[in-house]
């Protein structure tokens, strides 16, 4: 199982502004050693020997994730991060067949949808696009958001083969291989997540939720879905101060992430739906302090904690 | 976790000894909100038996901030370990709470 992280901020596209990137630049220049000063080649290589964090960006598009098992192409989401999936899957196509695309939706709120319009993909009759969701009229839904008022171009005249399949709250359907369950999370106007298992493998997709008790009868059924998972995706948006503050916004902290992952024995868990109003600087910081706080309170726990990052590709 | 309270003329100690985590911090917002209700507005948490706090806990903390600032109470920790101090600034929280050193010190604090 391949898991491609294509968005990963929440609630807005985020751009890297000047300032963060001429904070960069300065970050790595301090950062040389002098020796290598004059040597572009050696400067080169130890430039592109650095980190998305240190060198790049963690990403300013909103969810999107690509996960491929058992030769097919399962999609979570559709935020901004859409569009470079679009580009990539156009570009990569090995056959003359069309694309036969599974898309699970969070939810619709336009961080989760927005990306849809641009996905080059869905403009091509060769190619199929099955969308799931426990969301009823989400073909609606998407045909709202792409009303010409909002945009241009009508769902009806994007002219690829388009299914819409309602699933049941808690339900699990299969594809060959592969099943993916459901669970309801606590979000403004609802929220799933999904599990997706193939052959011993799992992933978990549980992103915009909210967790405001914390005993363990109310996180019974969070620790269940995320149970043993070999990567949990986890909504992260929020400082666990500000959590408490944003009550009802529906977005949750790392600290209640890695406590639900290390009582589910999860075995990744990839910090996700950054905050917009966060550069990157500071959420490396969210990490560090996510790290401290494991070693501190579990520390004999096998859990790899890491910032979701667009481009980063995990294989599990 | 157990919960010993002990009143010292306005504040009332109540010495957390073990684990404040999601299955215990309901007995510990328990106590408190049975404490507020018989009329104790300040709180003085000793948390030198305190092994651990999760979020369930940390939670139960701002809870009872919030619940006693209407009250015109206050609520202050003292004899933190360094690993609880630790989480409580990853937390984020450790600004809206007052800590001190020791219990005399707490007691002594207005």
């Amino acid at each position: 199982m391949k898991v491609k992280f294509w968005g990963v901020r929440g609630s807005l596209p985020t751009p890297p502004t000047s300032e963060h990137i001429r904070e960069k630049f300065i970050k790595i220049i301090d950062s040389l050693n002098p020796e290598i000063l004059g040597k572009p080649d050696q400067i080169k290589k130890y430039i592109l020997g650095l980190n998305n964090l240190e060198a790049g960006i963690i990403g300013g598009n909103t969810p999107c994730i690509e996960i491929r098992v058992d030769n097919k192409i399962l999609i979570f989401d559709m935020g901004s991060g859409m569009k470079a999936l679009g580009n990539h899957l156009i570009k990569t196509k090995q056959n003359k067949n069309g694309l036969d695309l599974h898309i699970f939706i969070s939810h619709t709120h336009w961080d989760h949808i927005h990306g849809f319009p641009f996905f080059t993909p869905a403009f091509s009759p060769n190619n199929k696009l099955t969308f799931y969701s426990p969301h009823p009229n989400l073909k609606e839904r998407l045909e709202v958001q792409q009303d010409f008022r909002f945009f241009p171009v009508a769902l009806e005249h994007m002219s690829a083969q388009k299914k819409f399949v309602l699933l049941q709250h808690n339900s699990s359907i299969e594809l060959g291989k592969i099943k993916i369950f459901n669970s309801p999370l606590y979000h403004p106007g609802g929220s799933f997540g999904y599990r997706i298992e193939c052959e011993g493998k799992s992933v978990v997709y549980a992103t915009d939720s909210e967790y405001k008790n914390l005993d363990r009868e109310s996180t019974k059924q969070y620790i269940d879905f995320f149970c043993n998972a070999d990567l949990l995706i986890f909504d992260a948006q929020y400082t666990f101060e500000e959590a408490i503050h944003k009550e009802d916004w529906g977005h949750s902290s790392a600290l209640v992430g890695i406590e639900f992952a290390v009582e589910a024995g999860v075995k990744q868990l990839a910090l996700f739906h950054h905050e917009p109003d966060r550069n990157d600087f500071e959420i490396a910081d969210i990490l560090k302090k996510s790290l401290d706080y494991k070693k501190i309170n579990f520390p004999r726990q096998q859990l790899n904690i890491f910032l979701a990052m667009e481009g980063l590709e995990i294989s599990i | 976790m157990e919960i010993k309270q002990t009143k010292v003329r306005d504040k009332v100690i109540f010495k957390v000894c073990g684990r404040i985590d999601s299955s215990t911090a309901n007995i510990f917002e328990q106590t408190v909100e049975q404490a507020l209700r018989n009329g104790i507005v300040n709180f003085i948490i000793d948390c030198t038996d305190l092994e651990f706090i999760s979020s369930a806990g940390l939670r139960a903390l701002l809870n009872l901030t919030k619940n006693i600032k209407p009250k015109n109470g206050a609520v202050s920790l003292c004899n933190l370990s360094q690993q609880t101090k630790a989480v409580l600034d990853i937390a984020g929280i450790l600004a809206f709470l007052k800590t001190y050193d020791t219990l005399e010190e707490a007691l002594a604090s207005d």
